[in-house]
């Protein structure tokens, strides 16, 4: 590794407690800033007693920044605190829940590329051609339905209709290949499919650039064949500002999960999340909220490093914007 | 506003500009002769048309059930056909565009009446102490998932529309922070910027004649990409069951409300899930447009929502 990106990679990492510490700030804000706190939320729901216990066990009498410190003690602890609900730890509700959400993220996000790479590659070396024509619509189309509305014709379409695939997730899902398969696969469509169009009109226009290049025209003076400098030339410089899409892709996955976990019921993390919204759960919703923001900022900080990895002349520019 | 007149109106030596200038109108006419775009700009504005005259133009009561009617498929009398409680779905996604629109523009207006003077001042007073604060911040928000952070938001804020577009809006605040931070940061290196200030140009000035006019072009860009990011969240949250409530017709309720009974009749998911997928569309494509227009080189947040 060499000493400016040694730099680079000093740099970036340094940005990321500071930035931790305001995303902890943030999350402990929202829910713990409105009209006296997360409980008052309950209200109505819950006697004045069970409220007051409530107050008491969770400390939420201390002042904000006691209340603050404690959480991040307890966080030290590796520690996300109980649910009101559920009365458990949330980090084994957490953990419990993990697999699903993190294996939809993974697949869509293959799913993506898997469909992304060749349509990219073909719109950009024929371009204006029919095919590009056909992943210019078929990208616009996926980009502009919403991922929820693609899961409900999904479902319609393969699980009602046809009977091909099952309408609800098992209890075991991944317990053979073939369940696991037939219960993501609709999912990881629904979710990939503005991934992958997003990816594709990214591959074809960063190769559309590199085409233009000078270091491109002098390969093809040079007499290499086209196919040649398409491959080994133009999409390998195409793909750093893929690289980049992908990784903010699968925190935007992440993300997205939470619909989608819905519209399959998916046990899974957003699902657990949407319900603990519901259900004024805060200690879940904080725990939860908190790892889908570390999670996306590892991501971030991902594609920012192999940025710089990749593409050397990132490394001048200073700050990563 | 005409030139003479704005003339008259500054006492002093700066010349104001017209608001509207020749220059505009020359876009507007380039941006229009691209097919795509000038097609999304008539159907944008017959939706916006529709949306406000909604009352009058809505062939049936929006929220009135009739239960003589359910089920209807398309017909001459229901074009879209109608719901499980009779109502008329046509009618439906006319008062659906009102929301729709609300929530685009009044969350795109709230991220930008709060992030660009942040990014403008983070970028004029760079480099300080407060720009560092406030582009970490932006760095902080931007690492919540959109939907996740807008759910979270909502479900603290009570569920209803215009919650919905303060929790989408705090979503979209980094990006507009962003883009006027990094405009102001190259800019204020420019010649034209420097005289300003060493004639004693006032800042004030300087930043709304000099650097905002010329940071225009990305940030417009961005407000039609978010703009179609707040529709796509506001019938996710709606989905979701935090958004708009029953009976308003919004585009997300409508497409949960046909969910269980698609294989039957379709129509009642399928027309509004259309019409957003039309309205996207046509967002994406005009913002495309202006791209090529205003500036080709420029960079917008690269996040999809």
């Amino acid at each position: 590794m060499d000493s400016e990106l040694r730099n680079y990679v000093v740099r970036r990492t340094l940005q990321i407690p500071v930035v931790l510490f305001l995303v902890s700030v943030i999350v402990f804000g929202v829910i713990h800033l409105p009209r006296g706190g997360p409980v008052e939320l309950i209200a109505g729901r819950a006697t004045d007693a069970i409220i007051a216990d409530l107050r008491d066990q969770y400390h939420l009498n201390e002042p904000l920044y006691v209340q603050y410190v404690l959480w991040l003690e307890q966080l030290a602890r590796g520690s996300l605190g109980t649910s009101i609900i559920a009365r458990q730890p949330v980090t084994s509700m957490i953990a419990s829940r993990l697999p699903v959400t993190l294996f939809l993220a993974f697949s869509s996000s293959v799913l993506a590329v898997l469909i992304a790479i060749p349509a990219g590659y073909i719109s950009a070396v024929e371009q204006y051609s029919w095919k590009d024509h056909l992943a210019t619509i078929l990208a616009f189309v996926g980009l502009s339905i919403p991922n929820f509305f693609l899961g409900v014709l999904l479902i319609t379409v393969f699980g009602v209709k046809l009977g091909w695939l099952p309408i609800t997730a098992g209890s075991d899902l991944f317990s053979g290949l073939r369940q696991t398969v037939e219960v993501f696969l609709m999912p990881t469509i629904a979710l990939g499919t503005a991934m992958s169009a997003q990816t594709t009109r990214i591959l074809r226009s960063s190769m559309l650039d590199v085409f233009s290049e000078n270091y491109v025209q002098v390969a093809r003076a040079k007499g290499l064949p086209q196919k040649v400098v398409n491959r080994s030339i133009v999409f390998k410089n195409a793909l750093i500002p893929v690289i980049t899409v992908v990784a903010l892709q699968t925190g935007y996955a992440l993300g997205a999960t939470v619909i989608i976990e819905e519209v399959f019921a998916l046990p899974g993390l957003g699902r657990l999340m949407v319900r603990s919204v519901l259900q004024r759960d805060f200690p879940v919703v904080q725990s939860i909220v908190l790892f889908y923001a570390i999670a996306y900022l590892l991501l971030n900080f991902t594609a920012d490093i192999l940025y710089g990895v990749i593409d050397p002349r990132i490394r001048y520019g200073g700050e990563a914007t | 506003m005409s030139f003479a007149n704005s003339l008259e109106k500054s006492g002093d030596v700066v010349v104001r500009l017209p608001f509207v200038e020749r220059r505009h109108l020359r876009l507007v006419r380039e941006l229009l002769t691209e097919r795509k775009a000038a097609v999304s700009f008539v159907f944008l504005a017959l939706l916006v048309f529709s949306a406000v005259f909604a009352p009058v133009i809505a062939p049936y009561d929006p929220t009135e059930p009739n239960y003589e009617e359910s089920y209807a498929s398309p017909s001459v009398d229901h074009p879209f056909g109608t719901d499980s409680f009779g109502r008329d779905i046509l009618s439906r996604i006319i008062f659906a565009a009102r929301i729709s629109l609300y929530v685009g523009l009044g969350s795109v207006g709230f991220a930008m009446l709060v992030g660009i003077p942040m990014g403008l001042f983070a970028g004029y007073a760079s480099p300080s102490r407060a720009e560092t604060v406030i582009m970490r911040l932006m760095d902080a928000l931007l690492a919540f998932p959109g939907i996740v952070l807008a759910l979270t938001l909502v479900s603290i804020l009570g569920s209803s529309v215009t919650n919905v577009v303060i929790a989408l809006a705090v979503g979209y605040v980094p990006g507009f922070a962003r883009i006027a931070h990094g405009a102001t940061l190259s800019l204020k290196e420019e010649e034209f910027i420097m005289s300003a200030k060493a004639v004693g140009t006032p800042t004030r000035t300087i930043v709304s004649r000099y650097l905002l006019p010329n940071a225009a072009a990305p940030l417009i860009v961005q407000a039609t990409l978010v703009f179609a990011f707040a529709i796509l969240g506001e019938a996710g949250l709606s989905f979701l069951g935090v958004g708009a409530q029953p009976p308003t017709p919004s585009l997300g309720l409508m497409i949960l409300s046909g969910k269980d009974y698609l294989s039957q009749s379709i129509w009642i998911s399928l027309f509004p899930g259309l019409t957003i997928m039309a309205i996207v569309l046509s967002l994406n494509f005009l913002g495309d447009a202006l791209r090529d227009v205003l500036d080709p080189k420029q960079e917008t947040d690269r996040r999809i929502q």
